[in-house]
């Protein structure tokens, strides 16, 4: 995973409107062997 | 016109890897960003990096851990820029070994940087949000909060509890107008792991992955 696909993330997440509170991101599904990326 | 202009940021952890891509990636936003970490010479160097593309950015050499030191930072950042719409808790510690032969300093480092820091960075932020009527504070989890590994012991405790201080924070926040968010990330291909820190650690799997490992073996041939 490179600093790029964090920092794109990170970026949208500061970004995002204020009244949307506690969205977790994962971006390691490959790594975790999840099926897939998510956001909740 | 970008999505950021006129706010400001702190990113802990912001002279090296992670942090200086969020930074950087901030300051491209429109961001004014204030670098915190505590190798002064990488944190200069990451700051005028940002400058030189043409973002806003201030190092401020700071020990999370430090209570003295993290209210001076939120100080300085109030002096220079008169406000505070993000903060990143994104300084951290790796480290570990099996469980029964872990020191205990080991395991004080690792949930001090990863645990103290942020709750010490949120309330000095959330004070200032309070007042201003908003923020967002954004931490970095990792995938040992979801899967966890063997020997990771410090290290997976301290992100299972920024899980925690995640939600404490937006629920804290809510009414304030704070939002807390939580990036959970794999290993990144970063100047520590690429130096052999998970070989050091002893933390199985804290490597980049081989397809990192190969987009840099490409780079290093262009």
């Amino acid at each position: 995973m490179q600093v790029a696909e964090i920092a794109e993330v990170a970026v949208l997440m500061a970004c995002l409107p204020l009244h949307i509170n506690m969205l977790e991101s994962i971006v390691a599904a490959r790594d975790a062997g999840l099926p897939g990326a998510r956001l909740r | 016109m970008r999505k950021l202009n006129g706010k400001v940021a702190i990113v802990t952890g912001g002279g090296t890897g992670i942090g200086k891509g969020i930074a950087r990636g901030l300051a491209l936003e429109g961001a004014s960003t204030v670098l915190a970490a505590r190798g002064e010479k990488r944190l200069n160097e990451a700051a005028k990096e940002i400058r030189a593309l043409g973002g806003t950015s201030v190092a401020i050499p700071t020990d999370v851990t430090s209570e003295s030191q993290v209210k001076t930072l939120f100080e300085r950042t109030l002096e220079l820029s008169q406000r505070l719409d993000i903060l990143v808790n994104n300084a951290g510690a790796v480290d570990g070994g099996p469980l029964d032969e872990l020191p205990v300093e080991t395991w004080d480092k690792v949930i001090a940087v990863n645990l103290r820091g942020p709750f010490l960075c949120t309330r000095s932020a959330m004070q200032i949000m309070k007042r201003q009527g908003g923020g967002r504070i954004l931490n970095t989890g990792s995938i040992s909060a979801q899967r966890p590994r063997f020997n990771a012991g410090p290290y997976a405790t301290s992100k299972f509890g920024i899980c925690g201080l995640t939600i404490v924070t937006a629920l804290e926040g809510r009414n304030h107008g704070i939002s807390a968010c939580c990036l959970h990330r794999g290993n990144v291909d970063v100047e520590n792991t690429a130096e052999g820190v998970g070989a050091v650690s002893g933390i199985p799997g804290y490597q980049p992955s081989r397809r990192c490992r190969w987009r840099r073996s490409r780079r290093s041939r262009c």
